[in-house]
């Protein structure tokens, strides 16, 4: 008998659900109806037990990924200016934090010795080739680009700090980067962005280790997904 | 029993299929939410440094169409479009009497978290190391993960690869301790210009024991600090110690 009055209740009180309700709830709510309450209480009227519900939050779309291209300059010590091209992948961790993984290659012209000398070669063609790749954490300063008195564009200047390593003159070198950079954030996924870099590793290559600091300057376009 | 549970699973059934009386998703398939609090304010980018621009009422419905960090982009009914936080929006569910619960968060806790991958730099022995690593958290304390290291020295290059099994006892402490052991190899290869190119390239096994401590920042940002004691099985006689101290970060999912 308590059984069935018990059962009663239940499918009285689900069924109420709807009416406070309304509108609001996914359809993939999951749905827990109150049992806690004695059968004796049963209010047909209010039941102060609503259920909890849990919205699906797979229905809203996350973008915190950040993919993108860039190209520009890079000036490699001793070695000229010459272009660079590469790829990043961001992740938003808040509003002003995100963590940056890139990787760019470029080639180191001559040197003003090898030029001058007329024919001896400090590097070999495959040493010339550069590439590195790189981790950084970056901060956001966030803020609003005005570029005409109605056109405006969210925007934020950002600070980088990273380490990674740089494949040069045959070797992979361990690389600091401290760099910074400005996107405008042209729609909800679309992003253009510059960024100035110095990448700083050692280099034995003119015959002593020396520190060596290399600045490269590139834009860049990229997708939230 | 058994009755009751298929009473209210119909009444369940009942629920989801009726037409119309759960419309939490709008024609786009947005979830429909809303506002209980006095107010909500609107912000024209997913950050505090974008400016309030516009105002939603108790009452008005908003869609919520993106997430980004801990901000969501809602709609009004107006068509306004702006960014609220994930606290806000919190806020306004549960004063509607959990009609929508406070579940709508900007992350996993972090006791739950599933995968975690991560980044480090340090140095090994004398050498400047970097590396990358992909951890399982298959419990609340045990959990398996993938090292990748490269460190990058005058005389020559290591590359490191491993598998560890770390244990975080001390889950809810706020610096939470935690050791792992772990087997990998290591591939040595000499710098080019010193020794000369075409010398051998050597390859051992190696035994890995680290110790750290670990520190949830914030949303799904976790910081940790780490020694790790790498035993190298060489072909000579005697067994070579390595010791590696990085500092690195992390995000989990």
């Amino acid at each position: 008998m308590d059984n069935r009055f018990f059962s009663v209740f239940l499918a009285a009180s689900t069924l109420m659900i709807p009416m406070s309700v309304k509108a609001n709830v996914s359809p993939q709510t999951i749905t827990q109806p109150s049992a806690k309450a004695e059968p004796s209480e049963v209010d047909p009227v209010v039941d102060p037990n609503i259920a909890r519900r849990d919205v699906d939050e797979s229905l809203i779309n996350v973008d915190d990924f950040e993919i993108g291209v860039f190209g520009g300059v890079m000036s490699i010590e001793d070695f000229g200016s010459n272009a660079l091209v590469g790829a990043s992948l961001s992740y938003h961790i808040t509003e002003n934090f995100f963590g940056k993984a890139s990787y760019g290659q470029s080639k180191a012209g001559q040197t003003s010795f090898e030029q001058l000398s007329g024919g001896s070669q400090l590097l070999t063609p495959s040493q010339r080739e550069l590439s590195y790749y790189d981790v950084s954490i970056g901060y956001n300063l966030n803020g609003e680009t005005f570029l005409t008195r109605n056109t405006v564009f969210n925007s934020s200047t950002y600070l980088m700090l990273g380490v990674g390593s740089t494949k040069f003159g045959g070797d992979n070198r361990f690389t600091l980067n401290i760099g910074a950079g400005y996107r405008m954030i042209l729609s909800d996924n679309v992003i253009v962005h510059i960024d100035m870099t110095d990448h700083i590793f050692d280099n034995d290559i003119l015959g002593t280790e020396k520190s060596t600091h290399n600045l490269s300057f590139t834009t860049g376009i990229s997708l939230f997904f | 029993m058994v009755k009751i549970v298929l009473i209210n699973l119909l009444c369940v059934l009942t629920l989801i299929n009726a037409p119309g009386s759960l419309a939490a998703q709008n024609d786009q398939g947005h979830v429909m939410v809303k506002i209980a609090v006095p107010f909500i304010e609107l912000h024209s980018g997913p950050a505090n440094g974008y400016p309030i621009f516009y105002v939603v009422k108790r009452g008005q419905e908003v869609s919520v169409m993106l997430q980004r960090t801990s901000w969501y982009k809602v709609m009004t009914s107006d068509g306004v479009t702006g960014w609220v936080t994930a606290a806000a929006l919190g806020k306004t569910e549960v004063a509607s009497n959990n009609l929508f619960s406070n579940e709508l968060r900007a992350q996993t806790p972090y006791l739950q978290r599933d995968f975690e991958f991560g980044v480090t730099a340090g140095t090994l022995g004398d050498s400047s190391a970097l590396g990358a690593k992909v951890s399982w958290q298959f419990t609340q304390t045990l959990s398996a993960s993938l090292n990748v290291d490269q460190a990058l020295g005058d005389v020559s290059e290591n590359r490191i690869a491993s598998i560890s099994i770390a244990h975080q006892p001390f889950t809810k402490w706020s610096y939470s301790p935690y050791f792992a052991i772990g087997v990998g190899i290591i591939d040595t290869k000499p710098r080019t210009p010193l020794i000369g190119s075409g010398d051998e390239k050597r390859r051992s096994d190696a035994l890995t024991f680290s110790v750290g401590v670990k520190k949830h920042l914030t949303r799904n940002f976790v910081l940790s600090l780490e020694y790790k004691n790498i035993s190298a099985l060489t072909n000579r006689d005697e067994t070579e110690e390595l010791d590696q101290w990085t500092t690195g970060f992390s995000v989990y999912f």
